[in-house]
């Protein structure tokens, strides 16, 4: 009795419920709706403000939780020295950060002022960012210094909004041992790089001749991307149209697949971490991945091969530059670009650096005695650099990404034949190329 | 006592009832303000949310893309249904949710059932089965993703050892939901075995007694006694592990990302894609409905289910 | 039940339960070199430079005052409230007495990760965002409905004639409640506590939205861990046991009380 009373109670009340909740939410979302985005004040210059002024206000940062969150922080004290600003650090793990940086700055009352973002995240984020090209032209602040393909990272639709902080760039690393033991020559390019690989290839002896991701993995998606550009394709056409649909597509994922043949047996299960542990602990030969591994490939701590690390650069690799941008609603936007310039500035460039978190965006850095002393492979890093490829600026990146990576998993897994796979790839990036 | 007559006592009776509606009477605000705490937060930080987020569904509002707001109908709800990966991954999501919980019931009962007869050490097994459902799902998922690793895995180690070959446990198409679903009863039988065993050891043991003497096997006594008995444990453990495991977000998460592919992709983490890959949060409000709807019927059906075994 | 397969199950269950976490706190000891190692290395010197660096992090020593306070005060009013509620439930009949326990159950059914944007939008028109009190009145609302239910359950049970006696000797409500009630109810009690503490301790998702570098949690620590140069294995596991140690104890402490409270209120509720 008490049941059927509980039933209809239920049935009853969740109707009204229901109801009274849709006509709520409608109304609700009419007049909730988000607002447009707000007029775009005119741009007067700024005026020229001392750093001196700004002595004892605090900005926000938003940066990553790893080595490089923390060799930033290791930089503030300098920082407050020389400008007496003050840096609150948030530091977020790599897979959130792009969500909270999302989140917070469409609010349009952000949680920090400035923050580090990956090149990729621009396209999205740059209606929230202030474009940094009135105070590049008031501060008279030297481009030329920079390094090329680090500063186009930071500009969108013509715009600069953002400062390259630590680019990134695929590398080849690889056992000096092993290629001189079967009398294999340095790589100069990817070719080269499958030719070692398949001669290498030793399964018999538990060494791969190179390893690679296959798995549910960005870098799935970024090798594929880079074998389409070293046959000849671009990622997206320029009218807009899904670049791996063609033959260089086609070359590119079977070029793939013909490269895990070389990769350790585990390979479609490799993310990133899977990838580099398989070269540090000897199952592979080579391994192409970011120059940000350099440190540990070449540390006796962290890779049991450290002492047998060798370095090329490949034409056409992958760029992935860190940069900095600033929230177009922070109110601390002065004291947040002096933090930018110091940090991407010569000195705290080199400290960044020297702290461990990586590479230079500046050519002075770059070139130093100390910077080539802790990263040895500055002078290759710098030529994969200058000959490297970016990823196309669209705010719906990480959706085509996605696509793409998905579309090399099924292939490489063996669901599908290239083809189809490029196919069905084709329509569900449809939507994100308008 | 005696010097009350049987009308004394009687009046003071009904003067004590007097008394205590009265006071009841002057109590009766009490329940409202008893009940409000937890209904003004629910309110506020539930259903206000559900509200806006429900409004949101309708709207085609991506975050990276503010310029291009517009109210759009059932176009998300269409573009969801449409969506041949979102249709597969509400595929996924029941294989997932029915075949943890189907072997989370059976284990935790075989479970159940033996230490049930256990004379010692009860206790500790009980403490021991605590520690999966305490670990926190992303410490769960890491570890386990280092353990199913295919090179580095412990438990390649082993199989290894066995002769049994080298599987790659989240990276193969095939093996990958198994893999997963695996870790979720990892999780949570322990759970399921800590109600059976309770509720095993509240029955009354006349019963089994009276049923061994009768003759009865073990398995006789199981399926006529234990099972019927404990049915309205059962499908209350039904219910909460049903509607958490259709929820289930964290550990397919860091173990998969949803794939291989889209092999691992439940609606959970469609929602996850669709509202912080692509920022659309339009799409993933509707998407998150969607999910809401399909736990919520689920619920409905197993308490009305309880309700009418619970009657008799 | 014949010994062996006594003994044989128990040992599997001991394996399935501890086995995974035993191999974690191993790992946790290892040098770096050697977590990765394939074979796995069984006998080497073991080193807590892994829990050395984790305990001098001024992030984890925040992080954990963070948890320990949000998840306490989670859990007070989480026992709190959802025990005025369900005793409401239980004693009075009013309008909505039957209504709201079921709807508690449907709220308890929305995924989470619907709420996660407008929250984030409320509390920051509120100037809530990277405080710790978001996250506790987050957490305290997703913990009512578990706790609200199993002390229904628990209370359920309860005969009333004790509180109705009690009244009649001239006790006030208040006094009803803490003389007779709240001691009868504390397994429930209890066990909603516990599991409230163990949300908060837990909870992932709203911490790395809604908190920030004063208010946030453990578990986001855990995926720091994932840094673009591989995961730190090794550093993981000793985060990872350091996360399960105070919960833990905890639960051994209580371990009565958790499974009689946890299984009762399922039995009757």
């Amino acid at each position: 009795m008490s049941g059927q009373v509980n039933r209809a109670i239920v049935t009853r009340r969740r109707f009204v419920q229901t109801l009274g909740v849709s006509a709520v939410g409608l109304l609700l979302a009419a007049c909730a709706a988000p607002a447009a985005t707000p007029a775009q004040p005119a741009s007067t210059a700024p005026a020229a403000v001392g750093a001196g002024a700004l002595s004892g206000s605090s900005i926000r940062f938003g940066a990553l939780a790893n080595y490089k969150g923390d060799a930033l922080e290791k930089t503030f004290p300098d920082f407050e020295k020389a400008t007496g600003i003050k840096v609150l650090i948030d530091k977020l793990p790599n897979p959130n950060l792009a969500d909270k940086l999302t989140v917070s700055f469409a609010s349009r009352s952000p949680d920090y002022d400035v923050a580090m973002m990956d090149e990729t995240w621009i396209a999205g984020l740059a209606p929230y960012l202030t474009s940094v090209e009135p105070l590049v032209t008031r501060d008279n602040l030297d481009l030329k210094q920079y390094v090329p393909n680090g500063l186009s990272a930071g500009v969108y639709n013509g715009t600069r909004v953002a400062m390259p902080l630590d680019p990134n760039v695929m590398m080849l690393w690889y056992r000096k041992d092993l290629f001189a033991a079967k009398g294999v020559v340095a790589p100069a390019t990817f070719d080269d790089v499958i030719g070692a690989a398949e001669k290498l290839n030793d399964p018999a002896n538990g060494v791969a001749g190179i390893s690679v991701s296959g798995g549910q993995d960005g870098q799935v998606s970024a090798l594929a991307e880079f074998l389409l550009w070293n046959a000849g394709g671009e990622i997206l056409t320029p009218d807009k149209k899904f670049g791996f649909n063609g033959p260089a597509g086609i070359k590119a994922l079977q070029t793939y697949q013909r490269i895990i043949k070389s990769a350790p047996p585990g390979v479609l299960a490799y993310g990133y971490a899977e990838q580099i542990n398989a070269f540090y602990t000897g199952k592979a030969a080579m391994v192409f991945y970011w120059a940000s591994i350099g440190p540990d490939a070449t540390n006796p701590e962290k890779s049991q091969v450290a002492k047998d690390v060798g370095w090329a650069s490949v034409p056409n690799a992958q760029r992935g530059v860190w940069t900095l941008g600033i929230s177009k609603d922070s109110t601390r936007k002065d004291a947040a670009w002096e933090w930018v310039k110091w940090i991407t500035g010569p000195v705290g460039s080199a400290e960044f650096t020297q702290n461990g978190g990586g590479h230079s965006p500046r050519f002075d850095v770059l070139n130093s005695a100390e910077f080539a002393q802790r990263y040895p492979w500055a002078q290759d890093y710098q030529k994969a650099l200058g000959g490297a490829r970016s990823r196309p600026q669209v705010s719906s990146w990480n959706a085509i990404d996605t696509v793409i990576m998905n579309m090399t998993t099924s292939v490489l897994s063996g669901q599908k034949q290239p083809e189809d796979a490029i196919r069905a790839a084709d329509q569900q990036v449809a939507p994100y190329l308008t | 006592m005696s010097f009350a007559t049987a009308a004394e006592r009687r009046s003071r009776r009904v003067d004590r009832a007097a008394t205590l509606r009265q006071r009841i009477g002057h109590l009766i605000p009490f329940y409202y303000w008893a009940v409000l705490p937890a209904l003004a937060a629910t309110l506020a930080v539930v259903v206000l949310p559900l509200m806006y987020s429900f409004g949101l569904s309708f709207w085609h509002y991506v975050l990276t893309d503010p310029r291009n707001v517009h109210f759009d109908g059932l176009a998300n709800y269409a573009h969801a249904l449409n969506d041949p990966t979102f249709r597969n991954s509400l595929g996924t999501t029941f294989v997932y949710g029915v075949g943890t919980v189907a072997v989370e019931l059976v284990l935790g009962m075989a479970f159940a059932l033996v230490v049930n007869t256990l004379t010692v050490g009860a206790g500790l097994v009980r403490t021991a089965m605590l520690v999966p459902v305490f670990m926190t799902p992303a410490v769960v998922a890491f570890m386990w993703r280092f353990m199913l690793h295919p090179d580095l895995g412990i438990v390649n180690y082993f199989l290894a050892l066995v002769g049994l070959g080298h599987p790659v446990w989240l990276g193969d198409p095939r093996l990958a939901l198994p893999s997963v679903m695996a870790v979720e009863i990892w999780r949570n039988t322990p759970f399921m075995f800590l109600v059976f065993l309770a509720g095993m050891q509240s029955l009354p043991s006349e019963l089994f007694e009276a049923a061994a003497v009768d003759g009865a096997s073990f398995w006789q006594r199981f399926r006529s006694l234990t099972l019927p008995l404990l049915m309205p444990l059962i499908l209350v453990a039904l219910i909460i592990r049903g509607m958490d495991a259709l929820r289930e977000f964290d550990t397919i998460f860091i173990m998969t990302g949803g794939g291989p592919g889209n092999a691992t992709e439940t609606i959970a983490i469609s929602t996850y894609r669709y509202s912080f890959r692509n920022y659309d949060m339009g799409l993933g409000s509707a998407v998150s409905y969607v999910i809401f709807a399909v736990v919520f019927l689920f619920g409905i059906y197993f308490v009305r289910r309880m309700n009418r075994t619970r009657v008799d | 039940m014949h010994p062996v397969v006594q003994r044989v199950v128990v040992a599997f269950m001991l394996c399935w339960a501890l086995g995974p976490v035993a191999w974690m706190a191993l790992t946790s000891i290892k040098p770096d070199t050697l977590v990765a190692a394939s074979p796995p290395v069984w006998v080497f010197p073991p080193t807590l430079s892994n829990y050395v660096s984790l305990l001098a992090s001024a992030d984890f020593q925040r992080y954990l005052a963070n948890t320990l306070i949000v998840a306490t005060v989670t859990s007070a009013l989480a026992a709190t409230i959802g025990f005025l509620s369900a005793y409401a439930f239980t004693r009075f009949h009013f309008r909505g007495g039957t209504f709201l326990p079921l709807f508690y159950l449907v709220v308890r059914m929305v995924p989470r990760i619907t709420l996660v944007l407008p929250l984030y939008v409320i509390f920051t028109q509120l100037h809530l965002l990277n405080t710790r009190a978001a996250l506790i009145i987050s957490y305290t609302t997703f913990a009512l409905p578990f706790g609200i239910w199993m002390m229904i359950g628990f209370l359920k049970e309860l005969p009333i004639d004790l509180e109705e006696a009690a009244a009649v000797d001239g006790c006030n409500r208040w006094q009803i409640l803490q003389k007779v009630v709240i001691p009868l109810a504390a397994p429930g009690i209890a066990t909603t506590a516990i599991f409230a503490f163990l949300l908060g301790w837990n909870e992932f998702l709203f911490s790395l939205i809604l908190a920030g570098p004063d208010s946030r949690t453990l578990p986001v620590l855990i995926a720091s861990f994932d840094s673009d140069r591989g995961l730190l294995w090794g550093q993981f596991s000793a985060a990872a046991v350091a996360i399960m140690l105070p919960v833990a104890v905890f639960a051994l402490i209580l371990q009565r009380r958790i499974v009689s409270g946890l299984t009762m209120g399922a039995v009757k509720g």
